[in-house]
């Protein structure tokens, strides 16, 4: 029970990720000039300023997967004037790590879905599928994008999110 | 408290401690409300918001795919509740794909078509049952004794059951005197039936889902069956694994199937007859095959021999793309194997040698002796639920129930005689098929079209063409269970039509099982079952002795009598026997019959011997050149089911696929300048699409991939068949949609 409520958590309230290639925390506070480049640039729109109310952060790129993942297109780095986003390949952006919640992930559940294999930018090298074609999180490859935590069709999601780099 | 609430709570971060235990305590009684068991964490069953336990439980079949899985539906007080999977259907085994576990939320949506319209301008205006049947009634019949019974014409979906195809069948053919009834199978799988015709003499699907675990090869060609039939690919993967099978995937994209194989043949898009040949002709080379049992096999093996000599494996590297090494070591591969199992798909089909393409395929079927033993044969597994039951009964152009053709004197004779109609009343010549419908509405000859759930604005090719065809037709009635559809919009007349669950049937799935679905609930608002409807209008039409019926089952005994004899004999068959025997395959002659897995075991075909059909490869209708450089092939991804229709109304699948994208290749990108995930236009000479840009090297260089899902009620400039040819195959008359030129653009 106590698990569960603990995924719920996990998978229910929103959780916020930085732009692909940022620095750490502490790095990216003091390298970012809040000039919202990065969310311009954004094709898919992933990208907001953190609103007045989260005022250690203020002006800062989050991405909010809820609404919106990074599909890993890795523009805003291009455009990044301060180095505060670093201009890296796809594979080492950094974001956060996803995990499988077994207990309520469809495919452990006698049912083909697989959308988070399908869908990830990564595709083959941050989820694998096991013999049983049950989506397998490969904790070396993931960089945390969100997409499969976007996408997934469980209510609550069965994937977490854990932000911040490795 | 709602989940947003949540959300915000958190996002602003100003949650006492109280609050949060209070919303802690809400969501474990909110979550045991909607069905899902905090103790274990697992979904008991996929069960519907704030729905209660489903009292009752119904046997049905998943309406999406041709696998046909077994499904249960949960009721409660008048509504379906919950969907789960079968566990004892022999099919599936009580598992779904996504699609399945989601049926709940296709029924109940806020666009469901409740009473018969009428069109007035672009509006639509409510009217009663009586008018609405009377209307349709008396325009046939104005429109049969001015134009004659040619005039008209029906065209009907391959989602149906066999009763309500053998009720328009009986209607169309016997009561209004023309042959033309037109399915959607048109657009699906008419070239992988017509290539068994041209190849077994008769239509015949030979194998059971049961050969997967018995095959040691799996060539599968132009087929993306991890996203098209998901439930059928597990148990290929389990297989696979369990018994070392190696799998072969001929696929110029790199699909998600494709991942799985041993060995992938990347082969250029348009060119599998000169694979095909050249892998015969190795075959033969190098003496893989039993001379002497192909000859018995098949009448004309020497012409063939004579025909596949001059396709060596170099010139079939130059004109494929593919290594001559590839080529060789997969001939070995299918002479080595001891029961191959042949798949294709509609990279095959959809093309305008589409026929070509699969008897290509099923020569090496034959000679390699792949047939009438376990474990080997060509598997076609069609797209929609209802395609097999649709060849058996007969609702296409050129068919009467039994498989009979119509230019038959006899057929026509012995179904006119179980019909109760005058043979004479009967036309003899072969019926227009939907492009002849099409162009026949454009030319002025058919007058009036009754579309029964299908949407041909958003799924035949040149949508803009078609639009045009159906706004200037003079009498056009959709029958559907949703509207607005792309279609609807042009009609002048909507009737509601009933869907899944909501009306009772047979369906006859891939492997020739049958399999029993009961009405588990009333249809909403005025909505009546379609065969329902269709009877309505016979009975005003002056037909009421042929429509005598009071429920399905005495239809389909009706149905069963056609088919005595005949290669689908179902005479052991009865409603009651379908609950216990889930699945059971046709030819089943008598009640103590327990079914036919495999057919053609004795070797006996319906023309004696097999036919191999010799053929040329032909480029497509359409190939790029200066203006329009790239090739455009259309295609599913997994999540969404055709025209959108039912899935664009279930949220979870949405998500992943919420618009239209292109699949286009870095060295192009590169060449347009384009970065993944901007909107780029790409237009053909028929029209032009805004899509998002998907950069991936799972497309070939100068190809590029789109969903064909999105249509007109995505947006105005997302309608993919727009861009797509009017190309049509010779023999099958499918349209081609893996082929037209196109060309990129910035936005």
């Amino acid at each position: 029970m106590f698990e569960f409520i603990q995924n719920l958590f996990k998978t229910t309230f929103s959780i916020h990720l930085r732009p692909p290639g940022a620095r750490d925390e502490s790095g990216l506070l003091a390298a970012c000039i809040k000039c919202g480049r990065c969310m311009e640039v954004c094709p898919y729109q992933s990208i907001f300023l953190a609103p007045y109310s989260q005022w250690s952060l203020y002006g800062t790129p989050l991405i909010d997967p809820l609404k919106k993942p990074c599909y890993l297109c890795m523009k805003c780095p291009e455009v990044c004037p301060t180095g505060a986003l670093k201009p890296v390949t796809k594979e080492k952006a950094g974001m956060g790590i996803a995990g499988i919640i077994e207990t309520t992930c469809l495919s452990y559940q006698e049912t083909i879905c697989n959308l988070c294999y399908r869908h990830c930018p990564l595709k083959g090298k941050a989820i694998t599928l096991d013999e049983d074609l049950s989506p397998v999180i490969i904790n070396e490859g993931c960089v945390g994008c969100g997409v499969c935590f976007y996408i997934c069709p469980t209510q609550p999601r069965s994937i977490s999110l854990k932000t911040g780099r490795k | 408290m709602s989940e947003e609430d949540w959300k915000g709570n958190i996002d602003s971060r100003k949650m006492s401690r109280r609050r949060f235990i209070k919303g802690t305590t809400a969501a474990g009684v909110a979550l045991t409300l909607v069905g899902i068991d905090p103790n274990s964490g697992t979904f008991k069953a996929a069960f519907a918001k704030g729905a209660s336990k489903p009292e009752k439980w119904f046997l049905s079949v998943c309406p999406y795919c041709g696998v046909g899985c077994g499904v249960e539906v949960g009721v409660a007080s008048g509504k379906v509740v919950a969907v789960k999977g079968m566990k004892d259907h022999p099919v599936n085994k009580g598992r779904l794909c996504i699609l399945g576990k989601n049926l709940v939320d296709i029924l109940y949506t806020n666009d469901r078509a409740l009473y018969p319209m009428t069109r007035r301008g672009e509006r639509f205006n409510r009217i009663g049952w009586n008018e609405a049947t009377d209307r349709v009634a008396n325009q046939l019949k104005q429109t049969i004794d001015r134009y004659g019974p040619n005039s008209v014409a029906m065209y009907i979906s391959a989602s149906e059951y066999n009763e309500e195809y053998y009720i328009y069948n009986k209607f169309v053919k016997g009561c209004l005197g023309t042959n033309n009834l037109e399915s959607s199978a048109r657009l699906c799988w008419a070239s992988g039936v017509v290539g068994l015709v041209k190849a077994f003499g008769a239509d015949a699907p030979p194998c059971a889902y049961d050969d997967v675990e018995k095959a040691d090869l799996f060539f599968m060609t132009g087929y993306n069956v991890y996203s098209s039939k998901p439930v059928f690919f597990r148990r290929i993967i389990k297989a696979k694994y369990r018994n070392n099978t190696k799998l072969i995937v001929v696929d110029p994209r790199n699909t998600n199937t494709a991942d799985f194989a041993d060995r992938h043949l990347r082969i250029k898009p348009g060119t599998d007859v000169i694979l095909h040949n050249t892998l015969a002709n190795i075959l033969i080379q190098e003496k893989l095959i039993n001379e002497r049992e192909a000859r018995q096999l098949t009448e004309n093996y020497d012409a063939f021999k004579q025909h596949v000599k001059k396709f060596t494996a170099a010139m079939a590297s130059e004109a494929t793309g593919l290594s001559v090494t590839e080529i060789v070591e997969t001939a070995r591969d299918i002479g080595r194997a001891k029961a191959g199992l042949f798949l294709w798909g509609q990279g095959l089909n959809q093309s305008n040698i589409g026929t070509r393409k699969v008897t290509s395929l099923l020569n090496i079927v034959f000679i390699t002796g792949n047939i009438g033993k376990p474990g080997a044969g060509p598997m076609a597994i069609t797209g929609q639920t209802g395609a097999m039951g649709l060849r058996e009964v007969g609702g296409l152009p050129h068919l009467l129930p039994g498989f009979r053709k119509v230019t038959d004197d006899k057929a026509r004779d012995e179904i006119a005689k179980i019909w109760g109609v005058d043979p004479n009343r009967m036309d003899s010549a072969n019926g227009k098929t939907l492009p002849a419908i099409l162009e026949g509405i454009d030319k002025g000859q058919i007058k009036a079209l009754w579309i029964i759930h299908s949407n041909p604005a958003a799924t035949f090719p040149d949508s803009n063409w078609v639009r045009k065809v159906l706004s200037k037709t003079e009498f056009l009635v959709v029958q559907d269970c949703y509207h607005p559809t792309e279609t609807s919009k042009y009609a002048h007349l909507i009737l509601p039509g009933a869907q899944w669950s909501e009306k009772a049937g047979i369906l006859t799935n891939s492997e020739r099982g049958l399999n029993l679905v009961e009405q588990a609930v009333m249809p909403p608002g005025e909505a009546k079952p379609d065969l329902e409807i269709v009877m309505d209008v016979a009975k005003k039409m002056g037909f009421s002795q042929q429509f005598p019926y009071n429920n399905t089952e005495e239809i389909f005994e009706e149905y069963k009598r056609c088919c005595q004899g005949r290669p689908c004999d179902i005479s052991g068959i009865t409603y009651n026997r379908l609950r216990i025997d889930k699945g059971i395959q046709w030819p089943v002659p008598a009640l103590d019959h327990q079914g036919t897995k495999r057919r053609f075991l004795d070797k006996k075909f319906p023309k004696g011997k097999l036919r191999l059909n010799l053929h040329e490869h032909q480029e497509a209708a359409e190939v790029p050149d200066k203006n329009y450089p790239i090739l455009l092939m259309t295609g599913l991804v997994f999540g969404q089911y055709h025209s959108r229709t039912r899935t664009s109304k279930v949220p979870a699948l949405n998500r992943a696929v919420s618009e239209a994208f292109a699949e286009i290749n870095p060295s192009d990108a590169r060449k347009y300048r384009l970065w993944d995930g901007e909107m780029v236009k790409v237009s053909s000479k028929r029209g032009t699409v805004t899509v998002r840009a998907k950069v991936t090297d799972s497309v070939m260089a100068g190809t590029v991939f789109l969903p064909y899902h999105f249509a007109y009620l995505a947006g105005k400039d997302k309608a993919i068949n727009s861009l797509t040819n009017r190309a049509f195959d010779e023999f099958s008359q499918q349209p081609e949609y893996k082929a037209c030129a196109v060309k990129i653009e910035r936005t």
